[in-house]
């Protein structure tokens, strides 16, 4: 997978991979095909196309109004995976004035990478966000519970994707506090957010 | 009888034993018990062993992300990797995809995530498990996710060298491709072993027990690892790992 996104990344039109031989995922996965190692004797190979995605969807902590984004955490590989991507959608906690700059913290997705920056706060849950909130391990639970069958899974998607008019109608319902300081947004079950 | 001790600290020491110094290790996410091992190696016999580890902090020497261990093992430079399997099977073959059909899957799994090509790749691989029962030790795997032999194509042999499960140490033997059994643990037999494993094992007399775990090993892992380890697995840390 990291090697398909990574051609993908590259413009590359297959990359050779380690391993797979033998393995009954050859036999069920098409785009995954052996060939002799052209350099080499005796070796055979597992090649594959390379992964574009259609689009590609970052959670960011700060975007600027030109598509600079900075991602929480040492992720770097978000960049090989929005290089790979035809289009990349980031949407941030908050959008700042000020034109954001390669820093030292967090992974820098610069404008040129980016297509499009929506504003959506608490836009990671279920899942936290580095230094923001915590993840809701309440509604974690309930996701778990309901996805193991498909009548209860459709409640579930009624209650909380297609039943909620708009985000904030979301985040309501989740019961979503808005912080007032940093690092003070909380679920109703705050788990304090990895610093 | 109880034991001063859980399955999953037994297990800890026993990989902390296989673990050489110098050597560079990797350690996939969701894997407590090789972490626990690993780092109890580095505080005793294994100084110098390079431990990495998915998800941590201290222990995470790369700046990007996953992919870089990944590729780390695939130019071959990881000298030691922790695998598990829902099934192990006779012939070294591990299931990380699904028990039932690939088509219409009883249960589905998460998936190798990169497990085909690390079997292959790290120098050796540890198995583990931490019930060791027949539904685990299967005669032929649901899935072959990762092989345990491989066509004579490949220019890689790879496969694993042993699996620790709560009851013994199992070893693979290259030569005959078969398991054999290394060591049982404390607290059980080699007819027990046997009983559970869904397959026959070699086994030569006399059979070797695993020294129990000693004092020094307990308390450091359940100080200094268990702090360490805190930070990557708090939930596994607070039920498994006793406090000193």
């Amino acid at each position: 997978m990291y090697s398909m996104v990574q051609a993908g990344s590259m413009g590359a039109p297959f990359v050779a991979v380690r391993g797979l031989l033998g393995g009954d995922l050859l036999k069920h996965r098409p785009d995954l095909r052996v060939v002799m190692n052209p350099f080499q004797e005796r070796d055979a190979v597992v090649v594959a196309p390379p992964i574009r995605p259609d689009v590609a969807v970052f959670h960011a902590a700060r975007a600027d109004r030109l598509g600079n984004a900075i991602t929480l955490g040492e992720r770097r590989d978000d960049l090989m995976l929005a290089r790979a991507a035809r289009r990349v959608v980031v949407t941030a906690e908050e959008i700042v004035e000020k034109e954001l700059k390669p820093g030292a913290a967090g992974t820098f997705l610069p404008a040129i990478d980016v297509d499009q920056v929506v504003c959506v706060p608490g836009g990671a849950h279920p899942a936290g966000c580095t230094k923001r909130y915590g993840c809701d391990r309440i509604h974690l639970g309930e996701y778990l519970e309901a996805a193991k069958d498909g009548s209860t899974f459709k409640a579930y998607l009624e209650k909380y994707v297609f039943g909620p008019r708009d985000h904030r109608a979301y985040l309501s319902r989740v019961g979503f506090r808005p912080r007032k300081k940093r690092g003070q947004d909380a679920w109703r079950n705050p788990i304090p957010p990895k610093s | 009888m109880a034991q001063p001790y859980t399955p999953e600290e037994l297990m800890a020491v026993v990989i902390s034993r296989e673990v050489r110094d110098g050597e560079t290790i990797g350690i996939g996410a969701a894997s407590p018990v090789p972490a626990a091992g690993c780092i109890l190696a580095g505080q005793l016999h294994a100084p110098r062993a390079s431990i990495i580890i998915l998800g941590s902090e201290e222990y995470y020497p790369f700046p990007a992300g996953s992919s870089e261990l990944h590729f780390m093992a695939q130019k071959g430079e990881l000298d030691l990797f922790f695998l598990s399997g829902i099934q192990i099977d006779r012939a070294g073959n591990i299931n990380l995809h699904v028990l039932g059909t690939y088509e219409d899957p009883r249960v589905r799994l998460p998936g190798a995530y990169g497990s085909a090509m690390l079997y292959h790749m790290a120098r050796r691989v540890i198995l583990y498990r931490t019930e060791h029962t027949k539904r685990t030790f299967v005669e032929k795997v649901d899935f072959v996710t990762a092989a345990g032999v491989l066509p004579e194509s490949a220019s890689r042999e790879g496969g694993p060298s042993l699996v620790v499960t709560p009851r013994a140490m199992l070893a693979w033997d290259r030569e005959r491709r078969e398991w054999t059994l290394a060591a049982v643990h404390p607290g059980s037999t080699a007819i027990d072993v046997e009983e559970n494993t869904g397959f026959p094992l070699r086994v030569q007399q006399p059979v070797s027990m695993t020294p129990l775990p000693t004092r020094q090993e307990l308390r450091l892992l359940r100080t200094r690892v268990r702090d360490k380890l805190r930070k990557i697995y708090p939930g596994f840390v607070e039920r498994k790992i006793m406090p000193a």
